[in-house]
């Protein structure tokens, strides 16, 4: 956009009065339009998750659809486990933390020094990599499965958490790799070269000077991995043996069974327990989270 | 390079190509190799040549389940993970941020949703009879209960998926916009432009890097993807919503009691890798992903 | 008399658990050998497969004490709830593994289990047990359940419970098209008899929707399951040849049974994509919303899950659903029910194989194995058990036990799963009218013989 000027739009600029009220009007149906479009896509998730609410406080939802009769106790898990055959709540609970963060410090020790040299520095097979991160994205978690149980079984990992969150962060890195990279690609060169001019090797100039530069990123990362880390499922329920070691997913699983029949009550608490920290995680970190950058902007058209 | 530069580059490098060599590239080749062998639940590597790739050319199921595959994956694609994930990027950023961050968290509740529970709450959408959300509207306007998973199988598998999807794109796209200068818009504003002309001509051009990762990301993500469809419809009636991932998990751990095709599921992965490799190295050429990675200026000068 | 050599009997076996915890350790302080099993529902009410072991294990303690032994055994056992699939594949990966750590001593599952495990080396043949424990424990195992646990010649485990499944029908319905009490406590002799067949039954389900009685007549589960091979025989088809071994398609009768299916659906009795319906919708319609008529898939221990549940008391049950065998299709046919025996088996990796073995024997004593058959509503393993004054005296196990004779079983043989499938695979789709009858059992042949090849034998 070459020829954009970078003034302001100047007061006074169209003075006529009908114009100005033309385009009022053509705001106000505009805003009104993006507002009615945000609510009405956003209708079914609403009601899904006012579902969910409704039924972890009434007795009965009467048609499926209304509720009835206040109730506290399908939080009982709380307190009391659904059977003597369910692990503690909270060392699950626990063990869903660990999982998380043991998945955030991983991604961000390994996509941040890596996306750094891939985002600033020439070596053969760079763009090799990057297109590789991407082509392995295209294998099915699912089908690895049972080759990463060997991988596992001969490092020994199996049955414990480290194990696991490894082999997701493994699966997450190409995501992390080029966010990261985003963000390096949009410091201006400017700074790493005086750095550098100065004397600095090449990895003081990223953990010094880089670094604080891209910390937004690392939030971005690290909210991303926790989200994923605290969610994960299949690779718990398969390489994971012990109860003792199951996180939250696994224990709302255990509450749906095979569907037959299902506590909607218990199921509902226990999913809003489940997803309320994140929410509240997510409430509070929002702002980085929504600065993630891919390729940045600088490139214009 | 100097000898400097390149310890450098490995101290960088080490921990990623560790993790991905690991947990991602050998269990990758593993896959490949199993897919010339019978493996079944012994895990015996027994190798066949190639019977497995013979079984797919005489499996009468498959030329469906690839039409699902690809209507699946570029419908959800074009509908929800760019299409509307723009729209609601636009939207977001449209509106007063504290609004705006209000139907974001909205949209990523489905991505910290456990997928059993995400997939309860459109079960109870889409209940066949009056007790669903959808039917117990068409009822009340005086209609008859639609099962709506048999009549619409891929447009359910679209929607569902979407739903999710859509965030992932949000974010990004999200944060792009918001990294546009300010003058830009003004700019665009103070040449008379309306809203909409100024995010054709300025803000869609801006993203463009963001717009087309994503693209290709998802594409690979969709293409892999099966979770919430073995939950939702579970690739029925009759493999209408099958798509080849999900065959391939049937094959490995589904059914009413496991197949463990563990040989043939692999067979059937590698082709999805093919495909996503295909994919990917179209869209490295029409996107001209080469021309983002912007050469390192540092070994230039 | 018998008194005497009751307590003969146990302390034989207090002598011989004794020795068997005893050999190799040091007679120093008290020793604790800790054994762990898997057991699985996924049913919650299926809860004292893992229970009993407990049970079990306070019991031989107790003997061990009596018996002045410094040996004292402990029981991890775990009990899922999760599904069949999850189960199985937490199964293999830990037998697997080979690490004796992870596998569990004993482990508890279908009986359809035992051809794939037995032959992969995880289990280990029981005979020898079942002989040594014989007369104070299995001889009066009904000697059918003996027949699902057997495979290659050997016993690979105990039965630990037996169902019936079966149809389920609404008697109010009944009574709203004028049947009498007398023509409704009648029904299931007349179906034993073949008296009433299918055929009836459509009619049936046809004067219900008539009446506007029901919003479908018919309904069955929603998911693959062994359910509908009941169909097959109904129809005078087989689907395993004992004598080869080998799985058989029966073109005549398969054919037949989606036909069945596909009328059902073409003429509105039964919904188009019953196979799409979410599980809860299925009971909900029959038993609380009464918009339906007939469940052509039942199994005995819905009773107890509507009753818990749905909070369905078992007075209203017996006021307004009847259950009877599955009618016979043709007058070559066979009215049945088919009956899904869980088992007890010891692991190879197990280190304390003997004491394994007596822990599942103590775990099938009479009024432990009764406690689970009354929580979960399924039927006796034993003879002895029928007299057991707490099972004798609940109607609704003594009313199923006579369908006991009529039992069939899905075959021992490693792909029956695979059948199972592919078979629910082929209702469903002449059910939606995505393929016709002859199509679909095309199709069915196709796969079978890809996966199956020289195993199959088709008529």
């Amino acid at each position: 956009m070459p020829e954009l000027a970078q003034n302001r739009p100047a007061a006074g600029l169209r003075a006529d009065p009908r114009v100005l009220a033309r385009e009022r009007r053509r705001e106000r149906a505009l805003a009104f339009g993006v507002y009615a479009f945000l609510i009405i896509v956003s209708l079914p998730l609403v009601a899904g998750y006012g579902w969910l609410v409704l039924n972890s406080f009434s007795t009965e939802l009467v048609h499926g659809v209304w509720p009835e009769g206040f109730t506290l106790r399908h939080w009982r898990f709380l307190w009391e486990p659904p059977s003597d055959y369910y692990p503690d709540l909270w060392r699950t609970t626990w063990n869903t933390l660990w999982l998380a963060i043991g998945m955030t410090v991983t991604m961000v020790a390994v996509a941040t020094p890596t996306a750094y040299a891939l985002s600033r520095m020439k070596f053969r097979g760079r763009s090799l990599f990057l297109a590789l991160t991407l082509i392995l994205h295209a294998f099915p978690g699912i089908t690895l499965l049972i080759a990463t149980y060997y991988v596992l079984r001969t490092l020994g990992l199996l049955n414990s958490i480290p194990g696991v969150f490894l082999v997701k962060a493994a699966l997450m890195l190409p995501l992390g790799v080029w966010v990261m990279k985003g963000f390096y690609d949009a410091i201006s060169w400017d700074v790493e070269m005086s750095a550098l001019v100065d004397g600095a090797s090449r990895i003081q100039t990223w953990y010094k000077v880089m670094l604080p530069q891209v910390m937004p990123g690392v939030a971005s990362i690290s909210i991303f991995s926790f989200i994923y880390g605290w969610s994960e499922y299949i690779y718990v329920i398969t390489f994971i043996q012990d109860k003792n070691a199951w996180t939250l997913s696994s224990y709302i699983n255990s509450i749906v069974g095979d569907y037959r029949f299902l506590d909607y009550g218990l199921l509902s608490a226990t999913a809003l327990f489940y997803i309320a920290p994140v929410l509240l995680f997510f409430f509070f970190t929002q702002k980085y989270l929504m600065r993630v950058t891919i390729g940045g902007t600088k490139g214009g058209s | 390079m100097s000898r400097r530069q390149k310890v450098a580059l490995a101290v960088l490098m080490l921990p990623a190509l560790a993790v991905v060599v690991a947990f991602y590239a050998v269990p990758a080749v593993m896959t490949a190799a199993m897919s010339f062998t019978d493996m079944d639940f012994r895990l015996r590597w027994n190798f066949v040549g190639f019977a497995t790739f013979l079984r797919m050319a005489e499996d009468f199921l498959l030329p469906g389940i690839l039409q699902n595959t690809i209507v699946y994956t570029f419908a959800t694609l074009a509908l929800f993970n760019v299409g509307l994930a723009v729209l609601l990027a636009l939207a977001t950023t449209f509106v007063p941020d504290r609004i705006g961050r209000v139907f974001q968290a909205l949209w990523l509740l489905p991505r910290f949703t456990p997928p059993i529970v995400y997939g309860i709450i459109w079960m109870w959408i889409l209940d066949p009879t009056g007790a669903g959300l959808l039917n117990s509207l068409v009822v009340a306007a005086g209609g008859r209960p639609v099962n709506w998973i048999t009549d619409y199988p891929m447009a359910v598998i679209v929607l569902t998926n979407g739903i999710i999807g859509a965030s992932f794109g949000m974010v990004i796209f999200y944060s792009a916009i918001k990294s546009i200068p300010r003058d830009y818009s003004w700019a665009a504003l103070a040449d008379g432009a309306t809203w909409l002309q100024q995010v054709r001509y300025v803000t869609l051009p801006l993203i463009r890097w963001p717009l087309l990762f994503v693209t290709a990301y998802q594409t690979l993500s969709l293409l892999t993807s099966y979770e919430y469809i073995l939950i939702i419809t579970g690739g029925g009636p009759y493999f209408a919503s099958t798509v080849w991932s999900l065959y391939a998990y049937n094959l490995a751990f589904g059914g009413y009691f496991a197949n463990y095709e563990f040989g043939y599921g692999a067979a059937l992965s590698i082709v999805l890798v093919v495909l996503g490799t295909v994919a990917s190295i179209v869209y490295w050429r029409v996107f001209r992903f080469r021309d983002m990675m912007a050469e390192p200026k540092i070994e230039v000068m | 008399m018998e008194a005497t050599k009751c307590r003969f009997r146990w302390l034989a076996l207090a002598l011989g658990a004794f020795l068997l915890v005893g050999l190799g350790t040091a007679a120093a302080a008290q020793e604790i050998v800790t054994l762990r099993a898997w057991t699985i529902g996924p049913d919650t009410p299926a809860f004292y497969r893992a229970e009993n072991l407990k049970l079990a294990a306070e019991r031989l303690n107790q003997i061990l004490e009596a018996a002045g032994a410094d040996v004292r055994v402990q029981i991890e056992a775990d009990f899922w709830t999760e599904s069949w699939d999850s189960f199985r594949r937490r199964a293999i990966l830990a037998f697997e593994s080979g690490d004796p750590e992870t596998i569990p001593d004993i482990i508890n599952s279908s009986h359809l289990d035992i051809p794939a495990w037995a032959g992969a080396g995880w289990i280990v043949p029981m005979d020898e047990y079942i002989d040594r424990y014989w007369t104070w424990t299995y001889q009066d195992v009904f000697p059918h359940l003996w027949e699902s646990v057997s495979f290659d010649g050997k016993r690979w485990g105990v039965p630990q419970d037996i169902e019936v499944r079966m149809v389920f029908y609404r008697k109010d319905h009944l009574r709203a098209l004028g049947w009498s009490e007398a023509d409704i406590e009648d029904l299931p002799r007349r179906v034993k008899d073949k008296e009433f067949t299918l055929d009836d039954l459509m009619d049936l389900g046809r004067e219900m929707r008539d009446a506007g009685l029901v919003e479908w007549a018919f309904l069955h589960r929603p998911t693959a399951g062994p359910d509908f091979f009941q169909y097959i025989v109904a129809f005078g088809g087989q689907y395993f040849d004992a004598g080869t071994g080998k799985l058989v398609l029966d073109r005549d009768a398969v054919l037949k049974t989606l036909n069945f299916f596909s009328t059902m659906s073409q003429e509105g009795l039964l919904p188009k994509g019953m196979t799409s319906w979410p599980w809860p919708t299925v009971h909900r319609s029959l038993v609380q919303d009464e918009t339906a008529g007939i469940q052509l898939t039942g199994g005995m221990w819905n009773w107890a899950e509507w009753q818990r549940d749905l909070g369905v008391s078992e007075d209203e049950l017996w006021e307004n659903i009847g259950f009877t065998l599955i009618p016979a299709g043709d007058p070559e046919g066979t009215p049945n029910q088919l009956g899904q025996p869980q088992a007890y088996m010891v692991t190879q990796a197990s280190q304390h194989k003997d004491l394994a073995a007596l822990l599942i024997t103590l775990a099938s004593a009479v009024d432990l194995n009764t406690n689970h058959a009354l929580e979960g509503a399924k039927l006796a393993i034993r003879q002895s058990q029928t007299a057991f004054p707490t099972f004798a005296a609940d109607e609704y196990l003594a009313a199923t036990a006579t369908l006991v004779p009529d039992q069939i079983f899905l075959p021992s043989h490693p792909a029956s799963g695979f059948y199972n499938t592919v078979l629910y695979d082929a209702i469903g789709a002449v059910e939606t009218g995505a393929l016709r009858p002859e199509q679909a059992l095309q199709q069915l042949e196709r796969r079978l013989r890809a996966e199956l090849g020289d195993d199959l034998i088709v008529r």
